[in-house]
Protein backbone atom coordinates (compact mmCIF):
# COMPACT_ATOMS: atom_id res chain seq x y z
CA UNK A 1 0.00 0.00 0.00
CA UNK A 2 1.44 3.41 -0.96
CA UNK A 3 1.38 6.56 1.15
CA UNK A 4 -1.67 7.93 -0.61
CA UNK A 5 -3.76 4.79 -0.08
CA UNK A 6 -2.60 4.46 3.53
CA UNK A 7 -3.58 8.02 4.43
CA UNK A 8 -6.88 7.92 2.55
CA UNK A 9 -7.62 4.57 4.20
CA UNK A 10 -7.03 6.04 7.66
CA UNK A 11 -9.21 9.03 6.81
CA UNK A 12 -12.06 6.83 5.58
CA UNK A 13 -11.86 4.67 8.68
CA UNK A 14 -11.88 7.74 10.93
CA UNK A 15 -14.88 9.20 9.13
CA UNK A 16 -17.05 6.16 9.72
CA UNK A 17 -18.12 7.95 12.90
CA UNK A 18 -20.12 11.05 11.95
CA UNK A 19 -20.01 14.33 13.84
CA UNK A 20 -22.84 16.85 13.94
CA UNK A 21 -22.46 19.93 11.78
CA UNK A 22 -21.85 23.17 13.72
CA UNK A 23 -25.07 24.52 15.11
CA UNK A 24 -27.11 21.42 14.29
CA UNK A 25 -28.15 18.90 16.90
CA UNK A 26 -28.37 15.97 14.46
CA UNK A 27 -25.60 13.68 13.30
CA UNK A 28 -26.78 13.89 9.72
CA UNK A 29 -23.72 14.56 7.57
CA UNK A 30 -25.57 15.66 4.45
CA UNK A 31 -23.45 18.29 2.70
CA UNK A 32 -26.25 19.97 0.78
CA UNK A 33 -28.27 20.50 3.93
CA UNK A 34 -25.31 22.05 5.71
CA UNK A 35 -24.42 24.45 2.94
CA UNK A 36 -27.88 25.47 1.85
CA UNK A 37 -27.96 28.57 4.06
CA UNK A 38 -24.42 29.79 3.36
CA UNK A 39 -24.39 33.38 2.13
CA UNK A 40 -20.86 34.58 2.55
CA UNK A 41 -21.52 38.08 1.24
CA UNK A 42 -24.13 38.57 3.97
CA UNK A 43 -21.44 38.52 6.61
CA UNK A 44 -18.47 40.22 4.98
CA UNK A 45 -17.88 43.99 5.17
CA UNK A 46 -20.48 45.76 3.05
CA UNK A 47 -19.46 47.00 -0.39
CA UNK A 48 -21.43 49.65 -2.25
CA UNK A 49 -22.57 48.27 -5.61
CA UNK A 50 -22.01 51.56 -7.51
CA UNK A 51 -18.68 52.27 -9.18
CA UNK A 52 -18.22 55.44 -7.13
CA UNK A 53 -18.88 53.52 -3.92
CA UNK A 54 -16.42 50.80 -4.83
CA UNK A 55 -13.68 53.22 -5.86
CA UNK A 56 -14.17 55.24 -2.66
CA UNK A 57 -13.79 52.08 -0.60
CA UNK A 58 -10.75 51.05 -2.64
CA UNK A 59 -9.22 54.48 -2.03
CA UNK A 60 -9.85 54.25 1.71
CA UNK A 61 -8.39 50.74 1.94
CA UNK A 62 -5.38 51.79 -0.14
CA UNK A 63 -4.73 54.67 2.24
CA UNK A 64 -4.85 52.22 5.14
CA UNK A 65 -2.18 50.13 3.40
CA UNK A 66 -0.16 53.29 2.72
CA UNK A 67 -0.59 52.85 -1.03
CA UNK A 68 -1.16 55.73 -3.48
CA UNK A 69 -4.38 55.28 -5.38
CA UNK A 70 -4.95 57.03 -8.73
CA UNK A 71 -8.27 56.96 -10.52
CA UNK A 72 -7.63 57.94 -14.14
CA UNK A 73 -10.12 58.73 -16.86
CA UNK A 74 -8.26 57.67 -20.00
CA UNK A 75 -4.98 56.19 -21.35
CA UNK A 76 -3.50 59.66 -21.88
CA UNK A 77 -3.85 60.43 -18.18
CA UNK A 78 -2.21 57.08 -17.45
CA UNK A 79 0.81 57.95 -19.59
CA UNK A 80 1.14 61.33 -17.86
CA UNK A 81 0.84 59.77 -14.40
CA UNK A 82 3.36 57.02 -15.12
CA UNK A 83 5.82 59.51 -16.58
CA UNK A 84 5.46 61.71 -13.52
CA UNK A 85 5.99 58.71 -11.23
CA UNK A 86 9.06 57.62 -13.19
CA UNK A 87 10.54 61.12 -13.00
CA UNK A 88 9.79 61.40 -9.30
CA UNK A 89 11.09 57.96 -8.36
CA UNK A 90 14.08 57.92 -10.71
CA UNK B 1 15.69 12.64 32.30
CA UNK B 2 13.74 15.87 32.57
CA UNK B 3 10.17 15.42 31.38
CA UNK B 4 8.32 17.80 29.08
CA UNK B 5 6.03 18.64 32.01
CA UNK B 6 8.94 19.49 34.33
CA UNK B 7 10.59 21.57 31.61
CA UNK B 8 7.30 23.40 31.02
CA UNK B 9 6.83 24.15 34.74
CA UNK B 10 10.40 25.37 35.06
CA UNK B 11 10.29 27.59 32.00
CA UNK B 12 6.80 28.92 32.80
CA UNK B 13 7.87 29.83 36.34
CA UNK B 14 10.98 31.61 35.05
CA UNK B 15 9.23 33.61 32.34
CA UNK B 16 6.28 34.58 34.55
CA UNK B 17 8.68 36.42 36.86
CA UNK B 18 10.15 38.38 33.93
CA UNK B 19 8.05 41.54 34.13
CA UNK B 20 9.82 43.22 31.20
CA UNK B 21 8.90 40.29 28.97
CA UNK B 22 5.32 40.38 30.16
CA UNK B 23 5.07 44.09 29.45
CA UNK B 24 6.45 43.64 25.93
CA UNK B 25 3.99 40.88 25.06
CA UNK B 26 0.99 42.54 26.62
CA UNK B 27 1.76 45.84 24.87
CA UNK B 28 2.00 44.06 21.50
CA UNK B 29 -1.20 42.14 22.13
CA UNK B 30 -3.05 45.29 23.17
CA UNK B 31 -2.28 46.84 19.77
CA UNK B 32 -3.49 43.66 18.07
CA UNK B 33 -6.69 43.66 20.12
CA UNK B 34 -7.56 47.24 19.14
CA UNK B 35 -6.90 46.59 15.44
CA UNK B 36 -8.76 43.29 15.53
CA UNK B 37 -11.86 44.81 17.15
CA UNK B 38 -11.88 47.60 14.55
CA UNK B 39 -11.69 45.10 11.68
CA UNK B 40 -14.35 42.83 13.15
CA UNK B 41 -16.71 45.80 13.42
CA UNK B 42 -16.48 46.27 9.63
CA UNK B 43 -18.11 42.88 9.07
CA UNK B 44 -21.86 42.95 8.61
CA UNK B 45 -21.92 40.04 11.01
CA UNK B 46 -18.73 38.61 12.47
CA UNK B 47 -20.80 35.92 14.21
CA UNK B 48 -22.45 34.94 10.93
CA UNK B 49 -19.04 34.77 9.29
CA UNK B 50 -17.77 32.51 12.10
CA UNK B 51 -20.74 30.21 11.68
CA UNK B 52 -20.22 30.00 7.91
CA UNK B 53 -16.49 29.38 8.35
CA UNK B 54 -17.20 26.63 10.89
CA UNK B 55 -19.68 24.99 8.51
CA UNK B 56 -17.27 25.11 5.57
CA UNK B 57 -14.45 23.61 7.64
CA UNK B 58 -16.83 20.99 9.00
CA UNK B 59 -17.75 20.06 5.44
CA UNK B 60 -14.06 19.96 4.41
CA UNK B 61 -12.90 17.86 7.37
CA UNK B 62 -15.87 15.50 7.37
CA UNK B 63 -15.41 14.76 3.65
CA UNK B 64 -11.64 14.98 3.76
CA UNK B 65 -11.03 11.88 1.64
CA UNK B 66 -13.12 13.21 -1.24
CA UNK B 67 -11.71 16.74 -1.14
CA UNK B 68 -8.09 15.62 -0.80
CA UNK B 69 -8.48 13.26 -3.74
CA UNK B 70 -10.02 16.05 -5.81
CA UNK B 71 -7.24 18.47 -4.82
CA UNK B 72 -4.48 15.98 -5.65
CA UNK B 73 -6.07 14.95 -8.93
CA UNK B 74 -6.47 18.53 -10.15
CA UNK B 75 -3.06 19.80 -9.11
CA UNK B 76 -1.36 16.72 -10.59
CA UNK B 77 -3.14 17.36 -13.88
CA UNK B 78 -1.12 20.57 -14.19
CA UNK B 79 2.20 18.80 -13.72
CA UNK B 80 2.62 19.02 -9.94
CA UNK B 81 4.00 16.00 -8.14
CA UNK B 82 1.96 15.20 -5.02
CA UNK B 83 3.63 13.22 -2.21
CA UNK B 84 1.73 11.68 0.71
CA UNK B 85 3.68 11.57 3.98
CA UNK B 86 2.22 9.50 6.80
CA UNK B 87 4.71 10.68 9.42
CA UNK B 88 7.24 13.44 10.03
CA UNK B 89 10.13 11.16 9.12
CA UNK B 90 8.59 10.32 5.76
CA UNK B 91 8.01 13.99 4.97
CA UNK B 92 11.65 14.77 5.78
CA UNK B 93 12.81 11.88 3.61
CA UNK B 94 10.67 13.02 0.66
CA UNK B 95 11.98 16.57 0.86
CA UNK B 96 15.60 15.47 1.35
CA UNK B 97 15.30 13.15 -1.66
CA UNK B 98 14.02 15.98 -3.88
CA UNK B 99 16.74 18.33 -2.65
CA UNK B 100 19.41 15.66 -3.23
CA UNK B 101 18.12 14.76 -6.71
CA UNK B 102 18.31 18.39 -7.75
CA UNK B 103 21.89 18.73 -6.49
CA UNK B 104 20.73 21.74 -4.52
CA UNK B 105 22.97 23.61 -2.08
CA UNK B 106 20.93 26.58 -1.06
CA UNK B 107 17.33 26.49 0.15
CA UNK B 108 15.05 29.40 0.93
CA UNK B 109 11.93 28.98 3.02
CA UNK B 110 8.90 31.11 3.61
CA UNK B 111 6.86 30.54 6.76
CA UNK B 112 6.21 26.78 7.12
CA UNK B 113 4.72 25.72 10.46
CA UNK B 114 4.54 22.12 9.33
CA UNK B 115 8.28 22.45 8.68
CA UNK B 116 8.73 23.32 12.36
CA UNK B 117 6.50 20.38 13.25
CA UNK B 118 8.70 17.89 11.38
CA UNK B 119 11.99 19.64 12.33
CA UNK B 120 12.80 20.20 8.69
CA UNK B 121 15.51 22.84 9.14
CA UNK B 122 17.51 20.58 11.46
CA UNK B 123 17.28 17.70 8.98
CA UNK B 124 18.33 19.86 6.02
CA UNK B 125 21.18 21.51 7.90
CA UNK B 126 22.39 18.14 9.19
CA UNK B 127 22.50 16.95 5.60
CA UNK B 128 24.74 19.91 4.78
CA UNK B 129 22.29 22.27 3.08
CA UNK B 130 22.24 26.01 3.59
CA UNK B 131 18.71 26.92 4.75
CA UNK B 132 17.47 30.45 5.25
CA UNK B 133 14.09 31.68 6.46
CA UNK B 134 12.77 34.55 4.34
CA UNK B 135 9.97 35.76 6.63
CA UNK B 136 11.32 38.64 8.72
CA UNK B 137 10.24 37.25 12.09
CA UNK B 138 11.28 33.72 11.20
CA UNK B 139 14.68 34.97 10.03
CA UNK B 140 15.19 36.77 13.33
CA UNK B 141 14.41 33.67 15.40
CA UNK B 142 16.55 31.56 13.07
CA UNK B 143 19.51 33.88 13.74
CA UNK B 144 18.86 33.40 17.47
CA UNK B 145 18.58 29.59 17.06
CA UNK B 146 15.13 29.76 18.61
CA UNK B 147 11.72 28.35 17.71
CA UNK B 148 9.00 30.79 16.60
CA UNK B 149 7.31 32.41 19.57
CA UNK B 150 3.86 32.71 18.01
CA UNK B 151 2.00 31.36 14.93
CA UNK B 152 1.71 34.77 13.32
CA UNK B 153 4.31 36.91 15.09
CA UNK B 154 7.37 34.65 15.47
CA UNK B 155 9.58 37.35 16.99
CA UNK B 156 7.03 39.28 19.04
CA UNK B 157 9.02 38.66 22.25
CA UNK B 158 11.89 40.82 21.04
CA UNK B 159 12.26 44.58 21.23
CA UNK B 160 13.68 46.63 18.36
CA UNK B 161 16.84 47.10 20.41
CA UNK B 162 17.33 43.36 20.80
CA UNK B 163 16.80 42.83 17.06
CA UNK B 164 19.23 45.63 16.22
CA UNK B 165 21.85 44.06 18.54
CA UNK B 166 21.28 40.69 16.92
CA UNK B 167 21.80 42.12 13.42
CA UNK B 168 24.93 43.96 14.57
CA UNK B 169 26.32 40.74 16.01
CA UNK B 170 25.31 38.37 13.23
CA UNK B 171 25.29 40.59 10.15
CA UNK B 172 27.70 43.37 11.17
CA UNK B 173 25.16 46.16 10.61
CA UNK B 174 25.01 49.56 12.26
CA UNK B 175 22.66 49.69 15.29
CA UNK B 176 19.30 51.33 14.60
CA UNK B 177 15.99 51.81 16.35
CA UNK B 178 14.02 52.24 13.14
CA UNK B 179 11.67 49.40 12.13
CA UNK B 180 12.01 50.41 8.47
CA UNK B 181 15.80 50.24 8.59
CA UNK B 182 15.74 46.87 10.33
CA UNK B 183 13.42 45.61 7.61
CA UNK B 184 15.68 46.98 4.89
CA UNK B 185 18.68 45.17 6.40
CA UNK B 186 16.88 41.85 6.04
CA UNK B 187 15.61 42.77 2.58
CA UNK B 188 19.19 43.37 1.39
CA UNK B 189 20.33 40.03 2.83
CA UNK B 190 17.40 38.20 1.26
CA UNK B 191 17.77 39.66 -2.21
CA UNK B 192 20.84 37.58 -3.04
CA UNK B 193 19.42 34.52 -1.26
CA UNK B 194 16.32 34.51 -3.49
CA UNK B 195 18.45 34.68 -6.63
CA UNK B 196 20.90 31.97 -5.62
CA UNK B 197 18.47 29.54 -3.95
CA UNK B 198 18.00 26.25 -5.79
CA UNK B 199 14.88 25.25 -3.90
CA UNK B 200 12.04 27.23 -2.37
CA UNK B 201 10.03 25.64 0.43
CA UNK B 202 6.69 27.07 1.50
CA UNK B 203 3.69 26.00 3.52
CA UNK B 204 0.11 26.76 2.52
CA UNK B 205 -2.75 28.43 4.30
CA UNK B 206 -5.37 26.58 2.30
CA UNK B 207 -5.55 23.89 -0.38
CA UNK B 208 -8.46 24.39 -2.76
CA UNK B 209 -10.03 21.12 -3.87
CA UNK B 210 -12.19 22.61 -6.63
CA UNK B 211 -9.26 24.10 -8.56
CA UNK B 212 -6.28 22.11 -7.26
CA UNK B 213 -4.37 25.12 -5.97
CA UNK B 214 -2.66 26.17 -2.76
CA UNK B 215 -3.35 29.57 -1.27
CA UNK B 216 -0.67 31.53 0.59
CA UNK B 217 -1.44 34.71 2.48
CA UNK B 218 1.36 36.98 3.74
CA UNK B 219 2.42 40.56 4.36
CA UNK B 220 6.02 40.75 3.20
CA UNK B 221 6.00 39.31 -0.33
CA UNK B 222 8.67 36.83 0.72
CA UNK B 223 6.51 33.77 0.10
CA UNK B 224 5.80 34.99 -3.42
CA UNK B 225 9.52 35.27 -4.18
CA UNK B 226 10.27 31.95 -2.47
CA UNK B 227 7.68 30.22 -4.64
CA UNK B 228 8.48 31.95 -7.91
CA UNK B 229 12.25 32.41 -8.18
CA UNK B 230 13.92 29.07 -7.36
CA UNK B 231 13.74 26.35 -10.03
CA UNK B 232 12.02 23.94 -7.65
CA UNK B 233 9.16 24.75 -5.30
CA UNK B 234 8.14 22.39 -2.50
CA UNK B 235 4.94 23.10 -0.55
CA UNK B 236 4.55 21.22 2.72
CA UNK B 237 1.07 21.21 4.22
CA UNK B 238 -1.10 19.28 6.65
CA UNK B 239 -3.97 17.27 5.16
CA UNK B 240 -6.50 19.36 7.09
CA UNK B 241 -5.71 22.51 5.08
CA UNK B 242 -8.18 21.66 2.35
CA UNK B 243 -11.14 23.90 1.52
CA UNK B 244 -13.85 22.73 -0.88
CA UNK B 245 -14.24 25.70 -3.22
CA UNK B 246 -12.28 28.67 -4.52
CA UNK B 247 -15.07 31.02 -3.41
CA UNK B 248 -14.51 29.88 0.19
CA UNK B 249 -11.38 32.06 0.15
CA UNK B 250 -13.66 35.11 -0.08
CA UNK B 251 -14.57 34.34 3.52
CA UNK B 252 -11.42 32.73 4.85
CA UNK B 253 -8.84 35.26 3.62
CA UNK B 254 -10.47 38.28 5.33
CA UNK B 255 -11.29 36.23 8.42
CA UNK B 256 -7.73 34.94 8.73
CA UNK B 257 -6.33 38.45 8.27
CA UNK B 258 -8.77 39.91 10.80
CA UNK B 259 -8.38 37.25 13.48
CA UNK B 260 -4.68 36.73 12.87
CA UNK B 261 -3.30 40.22 12.46
CA UNK B 262 -6.14 42.74 12.86
CA UNK B 263 -6.05 43.52 9.13
CA UNK B 264 -8.82 43.71 6.50
CA UNK B 265 -6.73 41.56 4.22
CA UNK B 266 -3.06 40.70 4.15
CA UNK B 267 -0.96 42.49 1.53
CA UNK B 268 -0.15 39.50 -0.67
CA UNK B 269 -2.57 36.69 -1.44
CA UNK B 270 -1.38 34.14 -4.00
CA UNK B 271 -2.62 30.94 -5.56
CA UNK B 272 -0.22 28.32 -6.93
CA UNK B 273 -1.48 25.54 -9.14
CA UNK B 274 1.54 24.00 -10.77
CA UNK B 275 4.97 24.54 -12.29
CA UNK B 276 5.75 27.08 -14.98
CA UNK B 277 3.95 26.26 -18.21
CA UNK B 278 5.35 26.71 -21.73
CA UNK B 279 5.30 30.38 -22.62
CA UNK B 280 5.19 31.59 -19.01
CA UNK B 281 8.01 33.89 -17.98
CA UNK B 282 8.31 32.96 -14.32
CA UNK B 283 7.51 30.29 -11.76
CA UNK B 284 9.32 27.10 -10.79
CA UNK B 285 10.25 24.42 -13.31
CA UNK B 286 9.16 21.78 -10.81
CA UNK B 287 6.42 21.94 -8.21
CA UNK B 288 6.03 19.38 -5.41
CA UNK B 289 3.25 19.27 -2.84
CA UNK B 290 3.86 17.19 0.29
CA UNK B 291 0.65 16.31 2.13
CA UNK B 292 1.39 15.51 5.76
CA UNK B 293 -0.68 13.32 8.06
CA UNK B 294 1.60 12.96 11.11
CA UNK B 295 -1.23 11.71 13.36
CA UNK B 296 -3.84 14.18 12.12
CA UNK B 297 -5.92 11.11 11.26
CA UNK B 298 -5.79 10.15 14.98
CA UNK B 299 -7.48 13.43 15.76
CA UNK B 300 -9.89 12.89 12.88
CA UNK B 301 -10.88 9.53 14.34
CA UNK B 302 -11.78 11.24 17.61
CA UNK B 303 -15.29 12.44 16.77
CA UNK B 304 -15.48 14.45 20.01
CA UNK B 305 -12.42 16.56 19.15
CA UNK B 306 -12.43 16.36 15.35
CA UNK B 307 -13.24 20.04 15.04
CA UNK B 308 -9.74 20.86 16.33
CA UNK B 309 -8.70 20.10 12.73
CA UNK B 310 -10.73 23.16 11.64
CA UNK B 311 -7.93 25.39 12.97
CA UNK B 312 -6.64 27.90 10.39
CA UNK B 313 -3.61 28.86 12.55
CA UNK B 314 -4.65 32.49 13.01
CA UNK B 315 -3.30 32.59 16.57
CA UNK B 316 -6.34 34.48 17.90
CA UNK B 317 -6.70 32.03 20.80
CA UNK B 318 -3.09 32.69 21.85
CA UNK B 319 -3.64 36.43 21.84
CA UNK B 320 -6.48 36.31 24.37
CA UNK B 321 -5.21 33.49 26.55
CA UNK B 322 -4.27 34.66 30.08
CA UNK B 323 -1.75 31.80 30.29
CA UNK B 324 -0.06 32.58 26.97
CA UNK B 325 0.05 36.29 27.90
CA UNK B 326 2.07 35.40 30.97
CA UNK B 327 4.25 32.48 29.96
CA UNK B 328 4.73 33.34 26.28
CA UNK B 329 5.28 30.95 23.39
CA UNK B 330 8.57 29.23 24.17
CA UNK B 331 7.56 27.79 27.55
CA UNK B 332 5.16 25.36 25.85
CA UNK B 333 8.04 23.62 24.07
CA UNK B 334 5.72 22.79 21.17
CA UNK B 335 5.32 23.85 17.53
CA UNK B 336 1.73 24.90 18.15
CA UNK B 337 1.51 26.96 21.31
CA UNK B 338 -1.35 28.39 23.33
CA UNK B 339 -4.81 26.89 23.79
CA UNK B 340 -5.14 25.20 20.39
CA UNK B 341 -1.60 23.85 20.70
CA UNK B 342 -2.53 22.40 24.08
CA UNK B 343 -5.48 20.65 22.44
CA UNK B 344 -3.71 19.19 19.41
CA UNK B 345 -0.17 18.53 20.67
CA UNK B 346 -1.16 15.61 22.95
CA UNK B 347 -2.85 14.01 19.92
CA UNK B 348 0.14 14.58 17.63
CA UNK B 349 2.94 13.84 20.10
CA UNK B 350 1.49 11.59 22.81
CA UNK B 351 -1.21 12.19 25.39
CA UNK B 352 0.78 11.16 28.48
CA UNK B 353 3.90 13.17 27.60
CA UNK B 354 1.94 16.35 26.89
CA UNK B 355 -1.00 15.98 29.29
CA UNK B 356 0.29 18.87 31.40
CA UNK B 357 -0.68 21.32 28.64
CA UNK B 358 -4.41 20.83 29.21
CA UNK B 359 -3.80 21.71 32.86
CA UNK B 360 -2.20 25.02 31.81
CA UNK B 361 -5.56 26.68 31.33
CA UNK B 362 -7.90 28.71 33.47
CA UNK B 363 -10.78 27.36 31.33
CA UNK B 364 -12.07 30.91 31.00
CA UNK B 365 -13.28 30.18 27.47
CA UNK B 366 -11.82 33.33 25.88
CA UNK B 367 -10.12 31.12 23.26
CA UNK B 368 -13.41 29.53 22.22
CA UNK B 369 -15.08 32.92 22.05
CA UNK B 370 -12.55 34.39 19.59
CA UNK B 371 -11.93 31.33 17.41
CA UNK B 372 -13.00 32.32 13.87
CA UNK B 373 -13.98 28.73 13.04
CA UNK B 374 -15.74 28.15 16.37
CA UNK B 375 -13.56 25.36 17.76
CA UNK B 376 -14.74 24.45 21.25
CA UNK B 377 -11.19 24.84 22.55
CA UNK B 378 -11.67 25.01 26.30
CA UNK B 379 -13.98 22.01 26.35
CA UNK B 380 -11.38 20.10 24.35
CA UNK B 381 -8.86 20.89 27.09
CA UNK B 382 -11.24 19.36 29.60
CA UNK B 383 -11.72 16.34 27.35
CA UNK B 384 -7.94 15.90 27.15
CA UNK B 385 -7.80 15.92 30.97
CA UNK B 386 -10.53 13.28 31.10
CA UNK B 387 -8.84 11.12 28.45
CA UNK B 388 -5.50 11.32 30.23
CA UNK B 389 -6.98 9.98 33.46
CA UNK B 390 -9.08 7.36 31.69
CA UNK B 391 -5.99 6.09 29.86
CA UNK B 392 -3.65 6.10 32.84
CA UNK B 393 -5.18 6.86 36.25
CA UNK B 394 -2.96 8.60 38.82
CA UNK B 395 -3.23 6.42 41.96
CA UNK B 396 -2.60 9.29 44.38
CA UNK B 397 -5.31 11.41 42.79
CA UNK B 398 -7.65 8.44 42.71
CA UNK B 399 -6.99 7.73 46.38
CA UNK B 400 -7.55 11.40 47.21
CA UNK B 401 -10.91 11.49 45.49
CA UNK B 402 -11.97 8.18 47.08
CA UNK B 403 -11.07 9.53 50.48
CA UNK B 404 -12.95 12.74 49.74
CA UNK B 405 -16.03 10.74 48.60
CA UNK B 406 -15.81 8.57 51.70
CA UNK B 407 -15.77 11.59 54.02
CA UNK B 408 -18.35 13.69 52.17
CA UNK B 409 -20.84 10.79 52.15
CA UNK B 410 -20.68 10.45 55.95
CA UNK B 411 -22.05 13.57 57.66
CA UNK B 412 -20.58 12.68 61.05
CA UNK B 413 -17.12 12.19 59.56
CA UNK B 414 -17.45 15.38 57.54
CA UNK B 415 -18.48 17.32 60.63
CA UNK B 416 -15.39 15.98 62.40
CA UNK B 417 -13.11 16.82 59.46
CA UNK B 418 -13.92 20.53 59.70
CA UNK B 419 -12.46 21.27 63.14
CA UNK B 420 -9.50 18.98 62.36
CA UNK B 421 -8.82 20.99 59.18
CA UNK B 422 -9.09 24.30 61.06
CA UNK B 423 -6.72 23.03 63.71
CA UNK B 424 -4.27 21.80 61.07
CA UNK B 425 -4.39 25.08 59.22
CA UNK B 426 -3.30 26.99 62.31
CA UNK B 427 0.01 25.07 62.19
CA UNK B 428 0.39 25.16 58.42
CA UNK B 429 2.65 28.27 58.35
CA UNK B 430 5.29 26.22 60.24
CA UNK B 431 5.70 23.79 57.31
CA UNK B 432 4.57 25.99 54.42
CA UNK B 433 6.65 25.40 51.27
CA UNK B 434 8.77 22.66 52.89
CA UNK B 435 8.80 19.01 51.85
CA UNK B 436 6.41 18.24 54.72
CA UNK B 437 3.79 20.54 53.25
CA UNK B 438 1.21 18.43 51.38
CA UNK B 439 0.02 21.54 49.53
CA UNK B 440 3.49 22.85 48.62
CA UNK B 441 2.88 22.90 44.83
CA UNK B 442 0.12 25.39 45.50
CA UNK B 443 1.71 27.31 48.35
CA UNK B 444 5.04 27.91 46.58
CA UNK B 445 3.51 30.89 44.81
CA UNK B 446 0.07 31.33 46.40
CA UNK B 447 -1.67 31.53 49.75
CA UNK B 448 -3.67 28.51 50.78
CA UNK B 449 -7.35 29.55 50.98
CA UNK B 450 -8.42 29.93 54.60
CA UNK B 451 -11.07 27.61 55.93
CA UNK B 452 -14.07 29.72 56.90
CA UNK B 453 -14.44 30.16 60.68
CA UNK B 454 -18.08 29.13 60.38
CA UNK B 455 -19.85 26.70 58.08
CA UNK B 456 -23.13 27.78 56.51
CA UNK B 457 -25.03 25.50 58.93
CA UNK B 458 -23.25 27.08 61.92
CA UNK B 459 -24.00 30.55 60.57
CA UNK B 460 -27.67 29.64 60.07
CA UNK B 461 -27.95 28.43 63.63
CA UNK B 462 -26.41 31.61 65.10
CA UNK B 463 -28.56 33.81 62.82
CA UNK B 464 -31.63 32.94 64.91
Amino acid sequence: MNGREAILGRIREALTVATPAPGTPSHDGDRAAVQSHLEISDWLPAVDESFDGMSALFRANSAELRTDFFLLNNPEELVLELTALRDAQG
Amino acid sequence: MITFARQFQKEAARITRDLQHRLLIQRALKKYETACDAEKSKFQSWEGARQSAAEIKWDAVNHLDAYLTEFAHKIEARGTKVHWAGAAEQAREIILRIVCEKNARSIIKSKVMTGEEIHLNEALEKAGYDVVESDLGEYIVQLRHEAPYHFVFPAMHLSRGEISDLFRRELGTVPTDSTEELTMIVRRVMRSKYITADIGISGANFAIAETGMISITENEGNARLTCALPKVHIALLGIEKVLPRLEDLALFLPMLATAGAGQSLTCYNSLYGGPRRPGESDGPEEFHVVLLDNKRTHLLADAEQRDALHCIRCGACLNVCPIYKNIGGHAYGTTYQGPIGSVITPHLRGLQDWKHLSGASSLCGACTEVCPVKIDIHHHLLQNRRKTIAEKPVWLEKLGFRLFAFVINRPALYALAKPVARFGQAFHPLIQGTRLDPARTWTQSRELPKIAPQTFKEYWRTRK
